[in-house]
């Protein structure tokens, strides 16, 4: 699952699934409501039920 | 002079008006602020490093600031009244004994102002907004301060000379509604102990106070306004005769009339505070321009003019440059044509410092505005954070965060910005033509018009940039 956060407090955060398109492929739509920097957070299960979260920045220009 | 039966007394207000006639009203306030901000602390520094998700800085950035120019608007300075910062002073004077007089050469406004533009730039420069570890340094900075220096100095001189915030208050509050004032000004008159500024004295030992009157020096008979008022209502609660009140009247009234103030002197000839009315006001311009998507060109532009790649030299060239160099330009020929047109000899400084005001309620409405978006639009997202600090502790009584919650669409949002800035600069208008009447009898009109066309060149500035995309940064310069 990814779930996107803004950097500014007081904002909304948005969550999608991401579905497998190939193996080791995932891929997923995100509303992204508003220009500005975003962290997306990857939660990941592994098969053998271990969680994994892993953070990622990007700049969304208007 | 008495007060009109028909202008409200808050504290005749039933319940209200109760709550705050009694002795401890402030302790009261004070200590669910204080316990909320010490539960910012302790999740700023140890909870969530994302900005949404702390408590520190979503209700620093978001609720505090939005709640703070709301009551401001609606009411007055009672911020300042619930205080957590002087809840702990109040609690520490207990034990110790400040000796100090506040050095002469900084009972003025400077060092407060200069504060509140390192906060402005601290707010940009270290992404406070962003940074729940940072928030809750500053919260830590602001409690030690106050106890540090009224642990050392007398009276209240943090707040009159010190909080950046309260000088914010000051500022705002004098297009506020409501006002600590006197009741009956015959009943003054009378009076010979004058416990609102002298406080109440143990009648077997008069140097031992057992209610402290004004610490702030505002004798209630001339106090005029919002200026330097605390709210504390220690006045209210030393007056023998229950004659001060929280009363109403007419908002940014005050910033017209230029008659001597208890504890203030005559807002003509106070630079200082005609400085922070700017610093307000232009400020406000400053702060809302950091949101907005045009601040990353111009950052970049000005990064490749000077072939540098730190933000701090960039800033600090676009502070000083809408903090100091646009306003003295501005407001120096804005008041050089007054005096022209006006056909009256005065000292430039003089009218560029008795018009300043009239751009407070602008700046107002600028604050209120931006921190109104930010308010109304995160307006419940107060409730998953807290959900999700508890369950944290191990504690599920709030239940699983509810994380799609949020508060009013920003379209919606954006219409009562407009309103905000549009009420600002009609406050603002109304404040220097009625400055320029009072002063001009002759040539008012003229007088009027450079004021009223700096104020509108600032509305539209804040026009343009309410109505720029919203674009929330938060990285270095050059960075994503």
């Amino acid at each position: 699952m990814l779930e996107a956060n803004m950097s500014h407090a007081g904002m909304v955060p948005v969550f999608a699934d991401a579905r497998e398109e190939e193996p080791g492929r995932y891929q997923s739509t995100m509303d992204l409501s508003m220009a500005g920097d975003w962290f997306i957070l990857v939660h990941v299960t592994l098969p053998d039920g271990r969680k994994l979260d892993r953070q990622f920045e990007m700049r969304l220009h208007p | 002079m008495t007060i009109r039966a028909s202008t409200l007394d808050l504290l005749r207000v039933p319940l209200i008006g109760n709550l705050l006639r009694r002795r401890h009203a402030r302790t009261l306030l004070q200590i669910p602020l204080f316990v909320i901000s010490v539960a910012m602390i302790l999740h700023g520094l140890f909870g969530p490093p994302l900005a949404p998700k702390n408590l520190a800085t979503t209700l620093t950035w978001v609720h505090f600031r939005g709640a703070l120019v709301f009551v401001l608007l609606f009411a007055g300075n009672f911020f300042c009244l619930a205080c957590p910062f002087m809840f702990v002073r109040n609690l520490a004077r207990k034990f110790f004994r400040p000796t100090r007089n506040w050095p002469r050469r900084l009972r003025n406004k400077s060092l407060s102002i200069a504060l509140l533009v390192v906060m402005l730039f601290l707010y940009e420069w270290l992404d406070l907004w962003a940074s729940p570890w940072w928030t809750a340094l500053l919260i830590i900075a602001y409690f030690a301060s106050a106890l540090l220096i009224d642990a050392v100095f007398k009276h209240a001189t943090f707040c009159k000379f010190v909080c950046p915030i309260g000088q914010f208050n000051f500022v705002a509050s004098t297009v506020s509604p409501l006002e600590v004032a006197v009741r009956d000004h015959d009943v003054c008159t009378g009076c010979t102990t004058k416990d609102c500024i002298r406080g109440v004295r143990e009648p077997a030992a008069p140097l031992v106070v057992i209610q402290r009157g004004c610490e702030l020096a505002l004798f209630q008979p001339r106090k005029v306004g919002n200026v330097d008022c605390t709210f504390c209502l220690d006045c209210v609660q030393a007056c023998p005769h229950d004659n001060v009140g929280i009363i109403s009247r007419l908002p940014a009234a005050e910033l017209m009339n230029d008659v001597m103030r208890s504890g203030v002197g005559f807002l003509s000839k106070r630079k200082d505070v005609a400085a922070l009315a700017v610093v307000f006001a232009f400020g406000a311009l400053l702060n809302a321009f950091g949101m907005v998507s045009p601040v990353y060109a111009l950052e970049q532009f000005l990064a490749n003019l000077f072939g540098i790649r730190s933000e701090l030299p960039v800033l600090a060239f676009v502070f000083g440059f809408v903090l100091v160099c646009e306003p003295l330009l501005l407001i120096g020929i804005a008041a050089w044509i007054t005096r022209a047109w006006s056909g009256r000899k005065r000292p430039l400084v003089s009218v560029a410092v008795r018009y300043s005001y009239s751009l407070a309620p602008l700046g107002f409405g600028i604050w209120l505005a931006h921190f109104g978006f930010h308010f109304l639009t995160g307006l419940y997202t107060f409730i998953p954070v807290t959900q999700a600090a508890v369950a944290d502790l191990g504690w599920a009584i709030l239940g699983q965060p509810q994380w799609g919650v949020s508060g009013l669409a920003p379209n919606v949002v954006q219409l009562f910005e407009f309103g905000f800035i549009t009420l600002g600069l009609i406050g603002s208008l109304l404040v220097s033509y009625s400055i320029a009447a009072r002063d001009e009898v002759v040539h008012s009109i003229r007088a009027f018009l450079p004021w009223a066309v700096l104020s509108l060149l600032m509305a539209g500035a804040a026009f343009w940039l309410m109505s720029q995309p919203m674009e929330m940064r938060g990285v270095m310069l050059g960075g994503g």
